[in-house]
This record gives C-alpha cells, sequence and structure tokens, in this order.
C-alpha cells in the first residue's frame, strides 16, 4: 500500500513539474515569472497569454490525454491478446492511420491549403480515423474466425502492418515533392497539431475507455488466467475481447487522428508499472498506466521542445528512442523465461 | 444439482467427442470420471459446465438447461477449476478473492473480502496471503486454487485433473481438502483423475469412459475389472487389502 501511495506522490510531482515546464518553454522565451502571470491572466504580455492559453496549454492536455489513451489501449490489448508485446502501434492500428491520412493529404488533396504543409487537420484526421478503424476492423473480423488465437491476432497485426507500410509508400511513390512533405510531417508524431477542440475530444475518449476498462478491471484479472479459467469465473471472454478491442481501436484512431504516429506508449507505461508493482490486478494497473503513460508522454514532450531548443523535435521520436529499447527488453525477458522454462 | 441427459458432441467433421453420457452428481459425494487419454472427460466437464454447447441431449442445473444461461449465472452454481498450466504472478489474496468475481460488478464490496478471509481461514492459508503464487510449491497452488474455487459458493465443484506433476504427499492434501469440503459443505464435487488408485479411494460414484462413451456409471465397488481392462486395453485387477480396492496392472 505504501508504495502505491508513493506512486501517486511521484507522478503528481512529476505531473506539476512537467506541467510548468511546457508552460514555460516553447517557441517563445519568457521568465518563471512572466510564464506564471500569464498563467493566471495578468501581467500585459498579451502574446505570452495567447501563447500559453492557445499553444501550450492544449499541447499539454494533448499529451496527458493521448499517454493516457495510449498506454490504457496497450494495457487492454496486452491483455486480451495475452501478449506482453501488443499495443495499438504493433496491432498495425497506427499504420492505418498513417495511410489514412496520407491517402487524405495526397488522392484527396487535403495538406494543400492555404500555403500550409497541413492544411486541412479535419480531413487528414478524417483520413487517419477511418485508416485506424479500417485495420481495427481487420482485426476484429480475425478475432470472429473460429479459432482464431490471440498469438494469430497479433500476427495478423504485424501482417496488416506491413500492408498499410507498404500502401503508405505506394502512395507517397507517386505524390509531388509538397504532397510527400506534408505526408511525411503528418506522420511524425506531434503534439502541437491541434487546439483545445482536438485535445478535450481525445480526453473524453479517452475518460470514457478508462471507465470501460476499469468496469472490466476483474475481468481483465481472471483473462490473465486463460480462457478456460475466466469462463469458469463468469467471464463472456469472446464479448469481452470483442468489446475490448472496439473501445481501444477507438482510443487509438482519436489519438492517432488527431496527432499523428505516437508510438511505443501503450508498450512502455504498462510495463513500467508492472515492473514496479509485479503483483498488481487491473484495477490498479489501469489509472496508474493512464497516469504514466500521460506523464511519460508530457515529459518526452518537454525534453522533445528542449533538446536542441529553439528547434523543436516531433514528440514520436522521443518515445521511439525510448520504446525500442524496452521493446527489446521485454522481448529478451521473455526469451530468457522461455529458456528457463 | 447438475445432470447431464444422454449428452452428445460431435465436430463439424463429423466425429463424436462425446456420446450418450448421463450423469446426475448428488450433493455431500464426489464422481470421479476416469478413462484413457482422449476418452472425452474433459470434454464433458466442459459440456456440463456450460463452455461447450453439446450437439445431443441436454444439461440442467435445477430445472434450468445450461445453454441458456448466463456465464456469470453458471459460475454462481459451478465453480470450475480447468487443467493449471502457468500460475499468474499475482498475491495468493488477490487469486482466491476472484473467486467472487461472478458476484462482483465494478469492484468487490465488504462482503466479498470477508468470504475471502473465511475461506483462507478455512483451509488455513492465510499466513500466506501476501505471498506471489508463482513462489507457491505445485501442492500449495492447488490450494489456493481450490479456495478461489470455495469462494465462489457454488453448490457444484468440477476439478479437471486437479492433482496433475503433485508429488504422493500433496496428491493426497489436494484429494483430502477435496473431499473435506464436498462432505462439509454438502457440494456435488465431479472430479477427472488419472490415478486410478485415487480415484477408487475418493470415489463415491465412478464414471469410466471410453472414445466418448460412459463404460461404466455407478458405485465404485461395483467396477469390475473387465470394464477397466477393456476401456485401457490392457490387463487390470482390483484387489480389496485393508478393506481397501487396490487397482493392479
Amino acid at each position: 500500500m505504501g508504495g502505491r501511495f508513493f506512486f501517486w506522490l511521484v507522478m503528481t510531482f512529476l505531473l506539476f513539474l512537467f506541467v510548468m515546464l511546457g508552460v514555460k518553454h516553447g517557441a517563445v522565451q519568457s521568465s518563471w515569472g512572466e510564464a506564471l502571470m500569464a498563467l493566471f491572466r495578468t501581467g500585459n504580455n498579451d502574446d505570452l497569454i495567447y501563447f500559453i492559453w492557445h499553444l501550450r496549454l492544449p499541447k499539454i492536455l494533448a499529451a496527458l490525454a493521448v499517454g493516457g489513451a495510449l498506454a490504457v489501449s496497450g494495457v487492454i490489448l496486452q491483455n486480451i491478446l495475452r501478449n506482453p508485446l501488443a499495443s495499438s502501434f504493433t496491432l498495425g492500428l497506427s499504420q492505418g492511420a498513417a495511410f489514412g491520412a496520407t491517402f487524405s493529404i495526397i488522392v484527396m488533396g487535403s495538406g494543400m491549403g492555404s500555403g500550409l504543409l497541413m492544411g486541412n487537420l479535419g480531413m487528414v484526421a478524417f483520413g487517419a480515423f477511418a485508416g485506424a478503424m479500417l485495420s481495427a476492423l481487420i482485426i476484429l473480423l480475425f478475432s470472429f474466425v473460429k479459432g482464431m488465437t490471440p498469438q494469430g491476432l497479433i500476427l495478423a497485426g504485424v501482417a496488416m502492418s506491413a500492408f498499410f507500410s507498404a500502401c503508405t509508400m505506394l502512395l507517397q511513390y507517386f505524390s509531388t515533392d509538397t504532397q510527400l512533405a506534408a505526408a511525411v510531417f503528418w506522420t511524425f508524431g506531434d503534439l502541437g497539431k491541434g487546439s483545445w477542440s482536438e485535445a478535450l475530444t481525445v480526453l473524453a475518449v479517452m475518460a470514457a475507455g478508462v471507465l470501460f476498462a476499469l468496469r472490466h478491471s476483474w475481468d481483465y484479472n481472471a483473462v490473465q488466467w486463460g480462457e478456460m479459467h475466466a469462463e469458469g469465473l463468469g467471464v463472456e471472454v469472446k464479448k469481452i475481447r470483442i468489446y475490448s478491442l472496439i473501445v481501444t481501436s477507438l482510443m487509438s484512431a482519436f489519438a492517432t487522428a488527431y496527432y499523428g504516429v505516437i508510438g511505443f506508449v501503450g508498450l512502455i507505461a504498462p510495463h513500467m508499472v508492472r515492473m514496479m508493482f509485479r503483483h498488481t490486478g487491473h484495477s490498479f494497473l489501469i489509472p496508474a498506466s493512464a497516469l504514466l503513460g500521460g506523464v511519460f508522454l508530457l515529459g518526452a514532450d518537454t525534453l522533445a521542445q528542449m533538446v536542441f531548443y529553439p528547434l523543436a523535435l516531433p514528440v514520436g521520436v522521443i518515445t521511439a528512442f525510448a520504446g525500442v529499447p524496452m521493446f527489446l527488453f521485454i522481448l529478451m525477458k521473455r526469451s530468457i523465461k522461455n529458456g528457463k522454462g | 444439482m447438475v445432470k447431464a441427459d444422454n449428452v452428445g458432441f460431435r465436430l463439424k467433421n463429423g466425429r463424436k467427442i462425446l456420446d450418450g453420457v448421463t450423469l446426475g452428481l448428488k450433493s455431500s459425494e464426489i464422481c470421479v470420471v476416469i478413462g484413457p487419454n482422449g476418452a472425452g472427460k474433459s470434454t464433458l466437464m466442459k459440456v456440463m459446465n456450460g463452455i461447450i454447447k453439446p450437439t445431443d441431449g441436454r444439461v440442467n442445473i435445477g430445472d434450468e438447461c445450461v445453454s441458456g444461461m448466463q456465464r456469470r449465472d453458471i459460475a454462481k452454481k459451478i465453480a470450475y477449476l480447468p487443467q493449471t498450466t502457468h500460475p499468474v504472478p499475482c498475491s495468493v489474496y488477490e487469486t482466491v478473492l476472484l473467486g467472487r468475481k461472478p458476484y462482483m460488478s465494478w469492484y468487490p464490496k465488504r462482503h466479498d473480502y470477508e468470504m475471502t478471509e473465511a475461506v483462507m481461514c478455512e483451509l488455513g492459508i492465510s499466513a500466506m496471503r501476501d505471498k506471489c503464487v508463482t513462489e507457491l510449491s505445485g501442492g500449495e497452488f492447488q490450494k489456493i486454487l481450490i479456495a478461489r474455487a470455495m469462494v465462489q459458493k457454488a453448490d457444484i465443484l468440477m476439478l479437471d485433473e486437479p492433482i496433475n506433476h503433485l508429488d504422493v504427499k500433496n496428491q493426497l492434501e489436494i484429494m483430502d481438502t477435496a473431499e473435506r469440503v464436498t462432505k462439509e459443505h454438502g457440494l456435488s464435487t465431479m472430479i477427472v483423475l488419472h490415478d486410478l488408485n485415487l480415484a477408487l479411494r475418493y470415489a463415491d460414484s465412478v464414471l469410466l469412459m471410453d472414445g466418448g462413451r460412459p463404460l461404466y456409471c455407478g458405485e465404485k465397488d461395483s467396477l469390475s475389472e473387465e470394464k477397466l481392462s477393456e476401456a485401457y486395453g490392457i490387463n487390470i485387477s482390483v484387489k480389496k487389502i485393508d478393506d481397501r480396492s487396490v487397482v493392479m496392472y
């Protein structure tokens, strides 16, 4: 119990720290005093008030919402597919979204508005959403195939991932330089793409997803023991698996549609919580991963702002640098465990 | 009481896995299901538990047909422990508490915790409540799973090969526990076993299966050597030593 209290305490501290750093740091430099005054809409630096309230705070909210959504998606997918490497990224949902966005930019011309690379964010987001949902739908259809195992679903995800990547490359091959630039820019996961409305939308979807996951947290605890055990405990495993796939697809699709491909958060956050609390059930794992995912993404974004200041890196680059070693570590740990077994 | 009435199950290719099994479980009694590998013992347990729908016949719990019942409602009547391969890393207490799943909506309530404490106390496992189940011995682990099944407060207990991979001492301890809870709580217990000696020692009634069909169903004392020999395809004799049936082969 003490460990959990300490966890919430540290997370709250880190959340506060990264929110304050996120408020202070940006393209326009300011002192701590100026930033705090602008945060409370006092002082006379109207530009800074505008930047904080219209750019930095929506970005902070987006980091927390997207990080939470991807982390909870990861927790659920790893449980229902009984594979620690499952996430919306490894299942091909992100690649489906990238294809949808690329299709929207190159074929529908959505990225060409008013001289900006991201001319029509709404259309691109819709394309990405459709792509992610198409990928999710195919995975869902596979889940209805009689005798399809969770491992089979993961492999189907890998195949979908490769398919959508190939489709994206094909479209890019036939695009103009400007279209290509817009499409590539979109695939960089970047939290600065949306405004309050996008951040609030993802937050609402994330909150609904977390509530769904918490409602079924004890079902997930039972599913951990295997399908037969869960059925014996009164869990309708097939139903839970399908509903969970739909909910995680929606969470990932909304997050990716507005903010691009941000990989590995769904892998890092749940596994960090599991490493800290080895015996924990899902009623703790779900909220803890949501918070850690949000704080991690916010921290990664703050780092992305500060490393090459004034140049801001896309946050997806930072999460990938942190995520790939984690992915390999889990893979190694599993192999060693299997070798011993 | 659960009753299977002329139950059959065949695969899509027409192969019969179960054929014409009729079985009723009585309260305070242990029915042991024996038979060679592939006889359909575990499938029968899954059919009786509603996990697999029978293609012929029906299974009733009281007056209700299992096929039409919600899983949650079945779990309140039947506590089913399938063959277990690997324990999941969680505490003993949480594992036992999981048995209250059929009664939970969002979270366990006070009553669920009290029930868990009571069962753990009854089985003498309270001292290991904070241990991780992956750190337990095979015997301790099986005992925890029986505690989890007891917490379900079902009238019917189904154990599928609960003593696999256990040493003799632990086998006896688990079977003693199953017998004790059956008698003390008036449960109707069905156990799939491979060990014929333990089957005859603990059973009140025996179902001998072969090729999906019941070869014998009834009192253990009336089970003939011929039927056993026919099912397993080897010569099996049953001797009485100190008033106990001992199977020799």
